[in-house]
C-alpha cells in the first residue's frame, strides 16, 4: 500500500490568492493562536515551501520554541463489485478501512524546524490479498528543516518525501479523491490484480530547496514567473528501513516553474540502484525515473495532468530485460457551492510498457498488464473545514487477458485538526 | 494493446452508474486464458520449486498459472525442456522482481513418455493465446528421446520410432551406435481453457515415415512376449512421469499416503496370483494427487475417452476373458484407469493409453490426461475431478477443536474414509475449519495433526451436505535446554524413543507403529533384532529437534512414556532421560554436554548434505544448518541437486557463527552417469539455479570442468567429488563398469545381448566408441550415509547358518569367513568404495577419501562425516583455501564415531614420509566418546592388511604403535570399527528402497529377472550404525626416489570368491592400470558380463532391473 503523504511541502499554490496569502501567514511562526481559515480545498503546490494545516493548534514548548500539533483520521469504506465472484480475492473484503490516523508535531525555533508525523493506521497485512494482519503504529515523517539563507536554500535532513511528482506532493488530506492516481499508487490488494506503483516511498536523506522564487515587477506579491527546486540525496529503499540498502544513494531533483498561482509546470527525476532481497539473493536493479506535471486553475475550476515514467534493469540477471513502465493521469474539478467538489479523472497505467531485451532467444513484450481507471468523484466539505466526506466510483478496466470484474465504490470520511 | 471488446460498452456505462452511489453491477466480465512467451522474471509463476526464466512459456487463466520450458535440455531433473516446469494457483498479489514471481509453485516436472521414451523438443510455441475467447495452448513438437540412455534400445525396439541402425537387429546391440532417422513425431499439447483449474495434456505421437510402423518392432516383439511368456501380444502404453518434489505428498483415492507400500504390496500380489506379462504390476487408479500444507496442491486424472484404450483396461486374460488388474488385485478397471508403474521420491510414474499395434503413414495416436491445481489439500483437485465427470456432490464442511481445550486446530489433516480406504483429505484453516465437496455416501474421517491421529468417526453425506465437529487428540509437550559444561547454551540434538510392546517383536514397524495410509510419518527403529523380553531391542524413534543458540527446544510429543537422549555429535557424551506426560501437560529436560573427544586442529566437516532446493529433499534451510550446528558439525557444504545453495547468510540469521561456518558447492547430478560435488563454488545470485549448469550427454572430464569453471577461489583450487561411486544406477564406477578387481573399464562388446539394457550416448563414449571415464576428480567418497553396504566389498560371513542362499552359489561359496564374494566366473558381486579406493592408491592416484552425509533430512546428518586437519579449532578461523589445501594434503579423516589419528615417525595423515630403513613406526591414536566404543583396528599397506588389532579404550584413549616393514614404497591406512549400535543419534535407513525387484519377479522372475545370485547374502539396504573410521594414507617413500605406485593388488575371482593371484603370476600384473589392451579387455568383458541365468537366458550386470531403479536410487535409501 502506497503511504499517504503529508503536508510536509505543501503550500496553497492552487487555491484562490487570499486562502495562499492566508498560508503564508501561517507558515510564520507566531507565538499566538492562528485563527481557522475559511473552507477551501487545498492543492498540489510548489516544491520547498513549508505549509502545516490551516490552523495547527498551539501547544505550551520550551521557552522561545513554538509546538504545533496537526493532523487527520481518515476512514474509508470501500466497496469492490465482484458480480461473478471469479476471484478469490478481489472484493473479497468490502467494508471499513482505517486508512489514516495522523498525528504530527512541528517544532520551531527560529530559523529551524523539527518536524515529526506518526500514523497509527498503517496497514500490516500478512498477505496483501488477505484480511489477516493489522494495522499498526509508524513513523512517517521525522526530519529537521534549516532556513538560514531563506527561501532560496533551505536544508532538510531526516526522513521525509522528496519531491518528484505532482500526485504524491499532495498532502493526504487535501487530495480530491479518495485515493491517487493509479500510476501514482499502484492496484492495491483485493482491488484487482496487484500492482506497484511510481511514487517514490519516504527515504532517510538529505535535500536542499527552495520556496518558490519569483521573478520581475510582480515578485513581492508572488505574480508572474517563478520557479521552485528541491535536490535530494537519500538511501533510496524504503521508509522504517534503518540502514541504506547499499553502497550507493539515490539521487532526486525536482524543478517547477510558475506563472503566478495559475499554472505550474513541473518535471522530476529520480536515479536510484535498489538491491532487494534477503540474502543471499541480493539482486541491483538500476532504476532512473521521470515525472511532468501540469497544473491549472481559475475561477474555481482546476486541472491537473501527470506522465510518470520509469526505467528499471537488474544487474546480475543478463535474462531480465529492461523494462519501462509508463503511467498517467488528467484530473479535473471543481469547487462548487456548499463545499461540494465534483471531479473527474482519467488514469491509465501500464507497468511494463516498453520490454527491451537482449539475446537472440529474448522476448520484448508483455501486453497484458496495463489498466484503466475512470474515477468519478464527488467531495463535501462541512462548514469549519474539519469533516469531509468523498464519495468515489472506480470504473477499471484491465487488459483483456487479465480482466476481472473490479469497479469500485469509496466513500472516505476524514477529520482533519 | 487491445483492450476490451466491452470498452465502449463500458464508458457508456460510466453515465449509468452516474456518482457510482449504490451501483452493483457496472461491469460484467468474461475470464479468459491467455498464452505467450515470458518476457520478464516478473510473469514467472514463483515458488520453493520454481524453475521457469525469461523465454520459457506462460499459460494463465484467472486460475492458474503454469509455466513450459522452452526447448533445450531441463533445468530441474529430467533431461529435456518442453516440460511443465511451474504451476501455481493465481494469486493476484503484487508482480514478481528480477528474482522471480511470488507464488508458490511446489511442482518438480511433467513430461510425456511413450513406454519410457521422452519427448526431444525442436520447438516450444504459443498455438493459441486464447484471445479468440477460447483455450490457450502452448505446444512442443520434436522427436523420441531418451530419458536413460540406458533403456535406449529398449525403447527403439518397443516404440519402433527410428529407423533401424547398419547391421539391422545386431546393429540395435550396441550402444556406441549413431542415431538413426526417427520414424514418429512426438507432440505435447498443453491446453489451458479459460476459468479452469486444470490443464488438459494432450500427448501424441505421429508416423512421418511412407510406411505403416508396428509397435512394438516386428522383429523382436514377438520375442520380447514369447520371451517373457504373453500370451497376449505386448502392447504399448503411453503416459507421464511427474517429478512432483519431496515436498509433495502423493495420494491416491482408494489407497491414501501409503502409494510406495501399496505399490509394493501390489508387485507381492502379482508375483503370487500371477499377473502375467504383457500386463504390468503396480497401482491401479483414477488418478492420483499430491498434497502440501504450504497451500497448494496438483493432481493428475483421465477421464474416459472413447478413442484411447485405456492400457490397464486393455489388459485381459485371453483365456477367461476378464481383466488381469481385476483378476489380480480385485479391482474394478473403468474407462479412465491409470497404472502406477512405480513411484519414488520424486519420480512418478502414471501410463494411461494404449497404444495401437501399426501407425499407417500420417497417422496418429494420443492421450488426453488432465493436470489439476489446488489449494494444499486433495479435496480442492477432487472437488475439480467430480466437476469433470459431472458427478452430484453435497457440501462437506467442518470444525476441529482439541479434545481438551476445545480450541480450534489450525493445520490439522482430515483423512476421509470410504469403508476402510482413503479417498479425500482436507486441511482445516485457521480457524479450525475445512470445506469441500463429496457424492453422497457413508463415509468416515480420522484427524491427523502430528502427532497425534484420532479414532474414526463415521458420517454420512446426503442431501444437503454434512457439517462435522471432530475432536483432535491433546498431545503432550517436551521443553528441552542444553548446557554445555560450562553452562552456557548449546546447539544440540533431542530426540525421543519409545519402546513397542513385546507383542509386536519381530513385526515390521509400519504394520503397528504407524499408519501410512494416513499420512504418518515414519518411526526409524533401532534395527537391534528383536527380543520380547528385552525392552531395549524394541526401540523406535518417535522425534527429534535440535536446539539453537538459545540452547532450547520444544517439541510436541504423544502422551506417554518416553526416553529422551541429547546429543552433539561424536565429540560430545549423551545425556539421557525417562520422562512420562500426559496429555495436554508439559514435561522439562535439562541437560549438560562434555566435550570429551581431543580433535585440536581438526575440523568436523559434511561435504554432501541437501535441503529443499533439491527436488528430492523437503528439508528447510534453517533446519539444515541447525541440524548441522546441533550435531558438532563445523564446516557445512551445500550441496543440492542440480541447484547452488548458501548457507552463510541461514547461519549469520541463527547466530550460529561461533559454532560452525560453511561453504557453498553443487551436487552435480546426472540421471545415469554419475553423481559429482564442486566446492568452494561461486554462487552466482542472478541465475535461476544460482549456477548449476547443464550436464546432459557431456563426457565426465566435460562435467569436471564445467565445475571447476565455477570455482570460487578459481579452477585449479576447485575440488571435485565424486560421491556413492558403487550406487547401482547413480554410481560414476558402477555405470562405468569400473573393475572392482583390476580398477580398469570393462569395454563393451560392439554386439552383445546384454547391450539390450545399456548406458550409451557421448556421456559415456567417444565417437570413437571409447570410453569416457577419467580419474581427473579430487576426492571420493568412501562412506555415503547409510549405505554401509558400499563401503567396503562383501564377504562371506561368519555363519551362514538360516541364510537362504540359491544352491549353485552356496556349493561354490567360499569357505574363509571375509573372503570377497565374486559373481560367477565374473567380477566382485558387491563392490565397495574403500577397495576401489585402495585399487586407485595402488595406482599411484592419490585421491582422497571423504565420508558424508548426504542427507536429505534432518535426523541423519554428519554420519559419517570428514575430520580435515586445518590446524584451526575454531569455525570463524576456517578459510577456503586451508580447506582446499587440506584436500591437497590428504589430512582427512572419515568416522562415525572414532576419531583416529596415525602418524608415521610423527608425520600425520596425508603426510609422505622418506625413509631409507626397512621399517617404520606407525602409531595409531583411537579416542571414543563414552557412548560409543572402538574394539578393532586394521592397517592396510598397498592394499594387504597387514596388521589387526584389538583396541582397548581406557580413559576415552586408546594409543599403540607399530613397528611396520616397508620393503619398498608404500601407504597405510588405518581403519578402527566397533559395535555400538549409533540409535538414535544416528538413526539408520529404515525404509528400504522401493521393492522394484519385486515388480520384475512377478514379470520375469521366472527367467532371471530381478532375483539375486545370492539371495540372503546379498548386502541389504537396512543396516544399522556401528562406529567405524578410516583415515587418508600416509606415504612412505622408501630411498630417494619419487615414490613408486605398486600397482593393482593381483586378484581373480575363483568360485564365489576373490583370492589373490600369487607372485609369480603377479609380476605382470602389477604393472597393470588405465589403459590397457582393449581386444583382451573384451575377450574378459564378454565372459564376466554374460552371467548365465537359471533358464539360460542371459544375465547381465547392467539388467532389467536397473531400468526402473532409477527412480527409487534417486535418493539412494535416504
Amino acid at each position: 500500500m502506497k503511504k499517504p503523504l503529508t503536508a510536509v511541502f505543501v503550500v496553497a499554490a492552487l487555491v484562490p490568492a487570499g486562502a495562499l496569502a492566508q498560508a503564508a501567514e501561517v507558515a510564520v511562526p507566531s507565538e499566538a493562536p492562528v485563527p481557522p481559515a475559511p473552507p477551501t480545498l487545498v492543492a498540489p503546490a510548489p516544491v520547498g515551501a513549508i505549509m502545516v494545516h490551516d490552523a495547527p493548534l498551539p501547544v505550551t514548548g520550551r521557552p522561545g520554541m513554538q509546538l504545533e500539533l496537526h493532523g487527520y483520521v481518515r476512514t474509508l469504506f470501500s466497496t469492490v463489485f465482484n458480480d461473478n465472484a471469479e476471484s478469490d480475492f478481489v472484493g473479497q473484503y468490502d467494508g471499513f478501512q482505517m486508512v489514516d490516523a495522523r498525528i504530527k508535531v512541528d517544532a520551531r525555533k527560529g530559523d529551524t524546524r523539527v518536524h515529526v508525523a506518526l500514523d497509527g493506521a498503517v496497514d500490516r497485512r500478512r498477505d496483501s490479498n488477505s484480511a489477516e494482519g493489522e494495522i499498526d503504529a509508524r513513523l512517517t515523517d521525522a526530519f529537521v528543516e534549516q532556513t538560514t539563507l531563506g527561501k532560496y536554500i533551505k536544508l532538510t535532513a531526516g526522513q521525509f518525501e522528496a519531491p518528484y511528482d505532482a500526485e504524491e506532493a499532495t498532502s493526504t488530506e487535501d487530495m480530491v479523491f479518495a485515493e491517487a492516481a493509479i500510476e501514482s499508487r499502484g492496484v492495491k490488494g483485493v482491488e484487482g490484480y496487484n500492482l506497484q506503483g511510481l511514487s517514490l516511498d519516504r527515504q532517510v536523506g538529505l535535500m536542499l530547496s527552495s520556496d518558490p522564487i519569483y521573478f520581475g515587477d510582480g515578485a513581492d506579491r508572488e505574480e508572474g514567473f517563478g520557479l521552485a527546486y528541491a535536490l535530494s540525496a537519500t538511501n533510496g529503499n524504503a521508509a522504517g528501513r534503518p540502514q541504506n540498502d547499499n553502497e550507493k544513494l539515490a539521487y532526486t531533483a525536482r524543478l517547477e516553474l510558475m506563472y503566478g498561482p495559475w499554472i505550474t509546470v513541473g518535471v522530476g527525476y529520480h536515479m536510484n540502484e535498489l538491491t532487494d532481497g534477503a540474502p543471499p539473493d541480493r539482486l541491483t536493479t538500476e532504476r532512473s525515473a521521470m515525472a511532468f506535471d501540469l497544473r491549472a486553475q481559475g475561477f474555481g475550476a482546476h486541472l491537473l495532468g501527470q506522465l510518470m515514467m520509469q526505467t528499471d534493469k537488474v544487474k546480475e540477471v543478463s535474462a531480465e530485460p529492461e523494462v519501462k513502465a509508463q503511467g498517467y493521469h488528467v484530473q479535473v474539478w471543481y469547487e462548487a457551492p456548499f463545499g461540494l467538489t465534483p471531479a473527474y479523472r482519467f488514469a491509465h497505467y501500464d507497468p511494463t510498457s516498453d520490454v527491451k531485451a537482449d539475446g537472440p532467444s529474448a522476448v520484448d513484450r508483455i501486453d497484458t498488464d496495463d489498466i484503466t481507471v475512470h474515477t468519478l468523484g464527488l467531495g463535501a466539505c462541512l462548514p469549519g473545514d474539519v469533516f469531509k466526506v468523498k464519495f468515489d466510483y472506480n470504473l477499471v478496466q484491465e487488459n483483456d487477458a487479465r480482466a476481472v470484474d473490479n469497479d469500485r465504490l469509496d466513500v472516505l470520511f476524514q477529520g482533519a485538526f | 494493446m487491445r483492450r476490451a471488446k466491452a470498452t465502449g460498452r463500458r464508458r457508456a456505462l460510466v453515465a449509468l452508474c452516474g456518482l457510482g452511489l449504490a451501483v452493483s453491477a457496472c461491469e460484467n466480465v468474461e475470464t479468459r486464458a491467455t498464452g505467450r512467451q515470458i518476457a520478464s522474471r516478473t510473469e514467472l509463476v514463483g515458488g520453493p520449486s520454481a524453475l521457469g526464466e525469461v523465454g520459457d512459456f506462460l499459460l494463465e487463466n484467472d486460475k492458474v498459472r503454469i509455466v513450459i520450458q522452452g526447448p533445450g535440455f531441463s533445468r530441474g531433473f529430467g533431461v529435456y525442456g518442453g516440460s511443465l516446469i511451474d504451476a501455481d494457483l493465481q494469486r493476484p498479489m503484487e508482480p514478481g522482481t528480477p528474482a522471480g514471481g511470488r507464488g508458490k509453485d511446489l511442482f518438480g516436472e511433467l513430461f510425456p513418455v511413450f513406454f519410457i521414451q521422452a519427448l526431444v523438443p525442436d520447438a516450444v510455441k504459443v498455438l493459441s493465446d486464447g484471445s479468440d475467447g477460447g483455450s490457450a495452448r502452448v505446444s512442443v513438437t520434436g522427436t523420441g528421446g531418451d530419458f536413460l540412455t540406458l533403456t535406449r534400445t529398449l525403447n527403439q525396439v518397443v516404440t519402433n520410432s527410428n529407423a533401424q541402425p547398419d547391421g539391422g537387429i545386431l546393429g540395435l546391440l550396441d550402444p556406441r551406435r549413431p542415431e538413426t532417422e526417427p520414424n514418429l513425431a512426438y507432440e505435447m499439447v498443453y491446453e489451458l481453457p479459460p476459468g479452469a483449474r486444470y490443464v488438459k495434456l494432450n500427448a501424441s505421437v505421429k508416423n512421418i515415415t511412407e510406411t505403416a510402423i508396428e509397435m512394438p518392432s516386428p522383429t523382436v516383439g514377438p520375442l520380447l512376449s514369447t520371451l517373457l511368456g504373453a500370451t497376449t501380444p505386448f502392447q504399448v502404453p503411453m503416459g507421464f512421469i511427474s517429478l512432483f518434489g519431496a515436498g509433495n505428498s502423493v495420494f491416491v483415492p482408494g489407497t491414501g499416503y501409503g502409494v510406495r507400500w501399496a505399490l509394493d504390496d501390489s508387485y507381492a500380489v502379482a508375483a503370487e496370483k500371477g499377473l502375467g506379462f504383457p500386463a504390468l504390476p503396480g497401482l491401479i487408479t483414477p488418478g492420483l494427487v499430491t498434497t502440501s500444507s504450504t497451500g497448494i496442491s496438483y493432481g493428475l486424472f483421465a477421464l474416459p475417452d472413447p478413442k484411447v484404450p485405456s492400457f490397464a483396461k486393455a489388459q485381459v486374460n485371453a483365456e477367461t476373458g476378464a481383466n488381469r488388474y481385476t483378476e489380480t488385485y480385485g479391482v474394478e478397471v473403468g474407462d479412465d484407469a491409470m497404472l502406477i508403474p512405480f513411484l519414488a521420491s520424486a519420480f512418478t510414474a502414471v501410463f494411461y493409453g494404449q497404444a495401437p499395434a501399426k501407425l499407417e503413414p500420417d497417422e496418429s495416436f494420443g492421450i488426453t490426461n488432465y493436470f489439476i491445481i489446488g489449494d494444499g489439500d486433495v479435496a480442492s483437485v477432487m472437488n475439480t475431478v467430480y466437476e469433470l465427470r459431472g458427478l452430484a456432490t453435497e457440501e462437506l464442511a467442518g470444525e476441529v477443536r482439541d479434545a481438551l481445550t476445545a480450541a480450534p486446530v489450525a493445520g490439522a489433516s482430515v483423512v476421509v474414509y470410504s469403508g476402510d480406504a482413503p479417498v479425500n483429505q482436507f486441511y482445516t484453516d485457521a480457524s479450525g475449519r475445512f470445506r469441500g465437496r463429496m457424492p453422497k455416501g457413508s463415509y468416515s474421517a480420522r484427524i491427523l495433526e502430528h502427532p497425534m491421529l484420532s479414532e474414526k468417526v463415521p458420517f454420512d453425506v446426503g442431501s444437503g451436505g454434512q457439517f462435522l465437529r471432530l475432536d483432535a487428540p491433546t498431545a503432550a509437550h517436551l521443553a528441552v535446554t542444553v548446557v554445555d559444561e560450562d553452562g552456557r547454551p548449546l546447539p544440540a540434538k533431542v530426540s525421543v524413543v519409545g519402546r513397542y510392546g513385546k507383542k509386536n517383536a519381530g513385526k515390521e514397524a509400519r504394520r503397528f507403529l504407524f499408519d501410512t495410509r494416513v499420512g504418518e510419518h515414519w518411526r526409524h527403529v533401532d534395527l537391534t533384532p528383536d527380543d520380547p523380553n528385552d525392552p531395549e531391542t524394541l526401540r523406535y524413534l518417535e522425534t527429534h529437534g535440535f536446539t539453537g543458540i538459545e540452547g532450547r527446544v520444544s517439541l510436541t510429543i504423544p502422551p506417554g512414556d518416553w526416553e529422551v537422549w541429547v546429543s552433539r555429535g561424536p565429540e560430545y557424551t549423551v545425556e539421557r532421560r525417562r520422562i512420562t506426560v500426559g496429555a495436554g501437560k508439559p514435561a522439562q529436560v535439562a541437560a549438560q554436554l562434555r566435550q570429551v573427544l581431543d580433535t585440536k586442529g581438526w575440523i568436523a566437516c559434511d561435504f554432501h548434505v541437501h535441503a529443499d532446493p533439491s527436488l528430492d529433499s523437503s528439508l528447510p534451510l534453517d533446519e539444515r544448518v541447525l541440524g548441522a550446528a546441533a550435531g558438532g558439525l563445523e564446516l557445512l557444504t551445500s550441496t543440492d541437486h542440480n541447484f547452488i545453495t548458501d548457507y552463510a547468510p541461514y547461519i549469520e540469521r541463527l547466530g550460529l557463527q561461533d559454532f560452525m561456518t560453511s561453504q557453498v558447492g553443487l551436487e552435480l547430478t546426472t540421471l545415469e552417469a554419475g553423481h559429482f560435488n564442486g566446492f568452494p563454488l561461486r554462487y552466482e545470485v542472478g541465475k535461476i539455479t544460482k549456477g548449476a549448469f547443464e550436464w546432459s550427454q557431456q563426457t565426465p572430464d566435460e562435467l569436471f570442468a564445467g565445475i571447476r569453471e565455477h570455482g570460487l577461489l578459481g579452477p585449479e583450487n576447485t575440488i571435485v567429488q565424486v560421491n556413492h561411486p558403487r550406487d547401482s544406477l547413480l554410481g560414476y564406477f558402477e555405470q562405468h563398469n569400473f573393475n572392482a578387481l583390476t580398477a580398469e573399464i570393462d569395454t563393451l562388446m560392439p554386439v552383445d545381448f546384454g547391450n539390450l539394457v545399456a548406458p550409451s550416448g557421448s556421456a559415456f563414449y567417444t565417437p570413437e566408441g571409447e570410453s569416457t571415464f577419467s580419474l581427473e576428480f579430487d576426492a571420493m567418497e568412501l562412506f555415503n550415509g547409510g549405505v554401509v553396504a558400499q563401503v567396503r566389498n562383501a564377504t562371506r560371513p561368519e555363519s551362514i547358518e538360516g541364510l537362504d542362499i540359491p544352491e549353485d552359489t552356496l556349493a561354490n561359496l567360499p569357505e574363509t569367513p571375509g573372503t570377497v564374494l565374486c559373481e560367477e566366473d565374473g567380477e566382485v558381486a558387491y563392490p565397495g568404495a574403500v577397495d576401489d579406493w585402495f585399487n586407485l592408491l595402488n595406482l599411484g592416484r592419490r585421491i582422497v577419501g571423504t565420508g558424508n552425509s548426504d542427507s536429505h533430512d534432518s535426523e541423519d546428518i554428519g554420519v559419517p562425516r570428514t575430520y580435515l586437519n586445518l590446524g584451526v579449532d575454531a569455525p570463524r578461523d576456517v578459510k577456503l583455501p586451508d580447506v582446499v589445501k587440506a584436500f591437497r594434503n590428504h589430512a582427512a579423516l572419515v568416522t562415525n564415531g572414532p576419531f583416529v589419528l596415525a602418524t608415521v615417525e610423527g608425520q600425520s595423515i596425508g603426510a609422505e614420509v622418506k625413509t631409507t630403513k626397512s621399517s617404520v613406526k606407525l602409531k595409531v591414536d583411537v579416542q571414543v566418546a563414552p557412548w560409543l566404543d572402538a574394539k578393532r583396528g586394521r592397517i592396510t599397506a598397498n592394499g594387504f592388511v597387514v596388521e589387526t588389532f584389538d583396541v582397548t579404550i581406557a580413559d576415552g584413549r586408546f594409543v599403540k604403535e607399530f613397528d611396520l616393514a616397508v620393503p619398498k614404497d608404500t601407504w597405510f591406512v588405518v581403519e578402527v570399527e566397533g559395535d555400538t549400535n549409533l540409535f538414535p543419534v544416528a538413526p539408520p535407513i529404515t525404509i528400504p528402497p522401493s521393492q522394484i525387484d519385486d515388480a520384475l519377479v512377478s514379470i520375469g522372475g521366472p527367467l532371471g529377472f530381478g532375483s539375486s545370485e545370492y539371495g540372503d547374502l546379498e548386502p541389504g539396504p537396512l543396516q544399522r550404525w556401528t562406529p567405524y573410521a578410516i583415515t587418508n594414507p600416509i606415504w612412505v617413500n622408501v630411498g630417494e626416489a619419487e615414490w613408486v605406485a605398486p600397482g593393482v593388488r593381483p586378484r581373480r575371482c575363483k568360485g564365489r570368491g576373490v583370492e589373490d593371484v600369487p607372485a609369480t603370476q603377479s609380476a605382470t600384473v602389477e604393472k597393470r592400470g588405465l589403459p590397457r589392451d582393449e581386444a583382451a579387455e573384451k575377450r574378459r568383458w564378454a565372459k564376466q558380463n554374460l552371467v548365465p541365468s537359471r533358464l539360460g537366458f542371459p544375465r547381465v550386470r547392467h539388467d532389467l532391473t536397473d531400468v526402473r531403479v532409477i527412480f527409487d536410487q534417486f535418493r539412494h535409501g535416504h
